[in-house]
């Protein structure tokens, strides 16, 4: 059968775009390469999660026959360097820690506020904050978000559906801490339920948020939001375990539908009107180059965030078990910092399970096992806590996504080759962030503080952006003003390939808010 | 791939527990760290680099079984081997992985009880 739409990905972009495609009365086909999960399929495995995947993860895409190339180096999806992201009905957002971020109006300026710093990609968003205003407030509202009053650096916004969470023990100290330096600060927004919502309980306060799957589907994410609502409207088939290896064309050149492997590995094709992508930045790209779609700045400008994260240690035990966990943030270091480009959001984290505390926070002097390491983690672990956040990255065009000619999935289908190295000036951007949290920890009572030294590395992993970017020169980008491939009238991106930069923020918000608006548009205009 | 030798886990043993030694709280062994490692090893195709490791372990103490040093020998036995190029390796890797067992959930078996998570403080309350 024929399809009018069918959109490839049922994660933060595609979920929304199905469904707003279904409501409006469009024959929708959503191909997900992930399988369906819940609570009961994602275990509470200290070692196998997203936040601590050396040994596998909860969710998709499966360890064997998924390879990717890391600077050449072959990787499987849990090992470094795949910068893997959950693959499975409602993609990320099953397991993400939810944090519901607009971008700041200066996010979409960035070229205009700072000028161009020589061999970066930097450019301004063809679009601006305006343009997605009302959309956030559509993801805030359709998909839920708990929180507070907007930051002061933040335009007037409508308020959430949800009450803010309340401040754990740590938030409080910060707070004092923001007092103490001077410092607006806020409750970050979650699209997480704060008390029961749409037919959906509130969140328990669990210690497993980030990572995990949540005990009583308190976070909003596509699969228990936009994904039921498409299915319910009767216009959408969700076929899951299915993998779309190409897009299929017309001797002209016109997209025609794709060409995908099904649950039982059987290779079908379905044929569209339209055909919307939202894989991910790089699942999204190699589709892409795969079917030889989109000019040459396909793959392109890859991006993420890199984290300035400072740990440190109080004098007294602060831990209170309150989760999801993060609990206070600030604004004042995204933007106006003193001959830095860009900056981001400050907040602390959520609850830091022993195993990553243990791995990853062990300061210098304390040697690595032992009677003395035993000894610390029982007299630090409750008296911890981390604040930070994502750098708004610097981009560079030689940051991509590639298809490999040697290496190939089981499928047969050529695998991402990724590689570069982030600007310089984002390590400079982190190590300012780096000063500006440590100040926070101390202002608070921190009696130590810590943080491992930022180097060139490629950032991409679960905030991965960039790869198809927007702009209204063909030359220059890949899609349009309205996410619509440069050439192609009836293909479409509703992910975050689309970002000409990433902001100082988590993006999923945006992620959504540009899919409703391309949907929105879409529709308005077929 | 062969598995480890008896003496080769009783080695290992040794070595864990001063990874993680008993105080209060259990010693990494009495937590479940080596069956814990015996099944990791194996699914992470490691178990050459320990067999190759412990017997390096035997080989640098001197005659007496590492199992039968002073606790005081045993740290010295393995501070030492963490200094040689040759060994570092596989002294950050066992370390690492006891570790990972001691301190994750229960479930993954070397968190016996949940005492470890007791010890530092953490709850999980739902």
């Amino acid at each position: 059968m024929k399809y009018d739409a069918i959109v490839v990905g049922s994660g933060a972009g595609g979920g929304i775009a199905a469904c707003l495609l279904a409501e409006a009365g469009k024959k929708v086909l959503v191909l997900e390469k992930g399988r369906e999960l819940g609570f009961a399929d994602v275990p509470r495995d200290h070692l196998r999660n997203h936040r601590f995947a050396k040994y596998g993860h909860g969710t998709g895409p499966e360890i064997d026959g998924n390879p990717r190339l890391f600077n050449g180096r072959q990787v499987r999806p849990h090992e470094g360097g795949y910068q893997n992201n959950a693959s499975c009905v409602g993609g990320g957002t099953l397991v993400y820690g939810a944090q519901a971020w607009r971008f700041h109006p200066l996010d979409f300026r960035m070229a205009t506020t700072y000028g161009v710093p020589d061999g970066s990609s930097l450019a301004d968003w063809p679009i601006q904050y305006e343009d997605l205003e009302r959309y956030y407030e559509r993801a805030e509202w359709e998909i839920g978000v708990a929180g507070g009053e907007p930051a002061p650096q933040m335009p007037p916004r409508r308020p959430y559906p949800m009450p803010a969470f309340p401040h754990t023990t740590k938030a409080k100290k910060l707070k004092a801490g923001c007092d103490k330096l001077g410092w607006t600060y806020q409750t970050p927004p979650l699209l997480i339920n704060s008390v029961d919502h749409a037919g959906r309980k509130a969140c328990t306060h669990c210690q497993h948020c980030v990572g995990f799957a949540c005990p009583v589907d308190a976070k909003n994410g596509t699969q228990n939001t936009v994904i039921p609502r498409a299915l319910v409207s009767g216009n959408c088939v969700l076929e899951s375990k299915a993998y779309v290896t190409r897009l299929l064309k017309s001797r002209g050149g016109k997209v025609t539908g794709v060409s995908y492997v099904n649950e039982r590995g059987e290779r079908c094709s379905a044929s569209s009107e339209v055909v919307v992508l939202a894989c991910g930045a790089i699942e999204t790209a190699r589709l892409m180059l795969n079917s030889r779609l989109g000019g040459p700045m396909v793959g392109t400008s890859l991006q993420g965030h890199y984290y300035a994260i400072v740990a440190g240690i109080m004098r007294d035990p602060i831990w209170d078990g309150d989760g999801p966990g993060v609990s206070i943030s600030t604004l004042e270091f995204n933007h106006g910092n003193p001959g830095i480009i860009g900056g981001g959001m400050m907040a602390d984290d959520f609850i830091t399970l022993p195993v990553g505390y243990a791995m990853n926070f062990r300061p210098s002097g304390v040697p690595s096992w032992g009677q003395a390491h035993k000894d610390w983690m029982r007299e630090t672990y409750r008296r911890f806590m981390q604040v930070g956040g994502p750098i708004h990255e610097i981009p560079k065009v030689d940051c991509r996504v590639n298809v490999s000619t040697s290496v190939r999935d089981r499928w047969g289908v050529p695998a991402a080759s990724l590689s570069g190295t982030t600007h310089p000036e984002t390590v400079r951007t982190t190590k300012f962030m780096l000063e500006r949290a440590t100040e926070w920890l101390k202002a608070s009572g921190a009696e130590r503080t810590y943080h491992g030294e930022p180097g060139l590395h490629l950032s991409a992993g679960q905030h991965q952006a960039g790869t198809c970017r927007m702009g209204t020169d063909p030359a220059a980008s890949v899609v349009d003003v309205d996410c619509r491939v440069h050439g192609h009238d009836n293909l479409f991106i509703a992910d975050s390939s689309v970002h000409v930069t990433n902001g100082g923020f988590n993006p999923v918000l945006t992620i959504m808010a540009l899919s409703f608006r391309t949907t929105d548009r879409l529709i308005k205009s077929w | 791939m062969q598995s480890l030798s008896e003496s080769q886990v009783h080695t290992l043993r040794a070595v864990v527990d001063r990874i993680i030694p008993k105080d209060d709280y259990p010693s990494a062994s009495e937590a479940g760290c080596v069956e814990f490692l015996l099944h990791l090893i194996e699914q992470e195709s490691l178990v050459d680099s320990y067999r190759i490791g412990l017997d390096g372990v035997e080989a640098y103490s001197h005659g007496t079984a590492f199992a039968d040093l002073s606790a005081h020998q045993q740290d010295e036995v393995l501070e030492s081997l963490a200094k040689k190029p040759r060994s570092r390796k596989f002294i950050t890797l066992v370390a690492r992985q006891t570790m990972e067992g001691y301190y994750s959930d229960p479930g993954n078996g070397a968190n016996r009880g949940g005492r470890a998570w007791e010890m530092i403080g953490f709850k999980v309350t739902a």
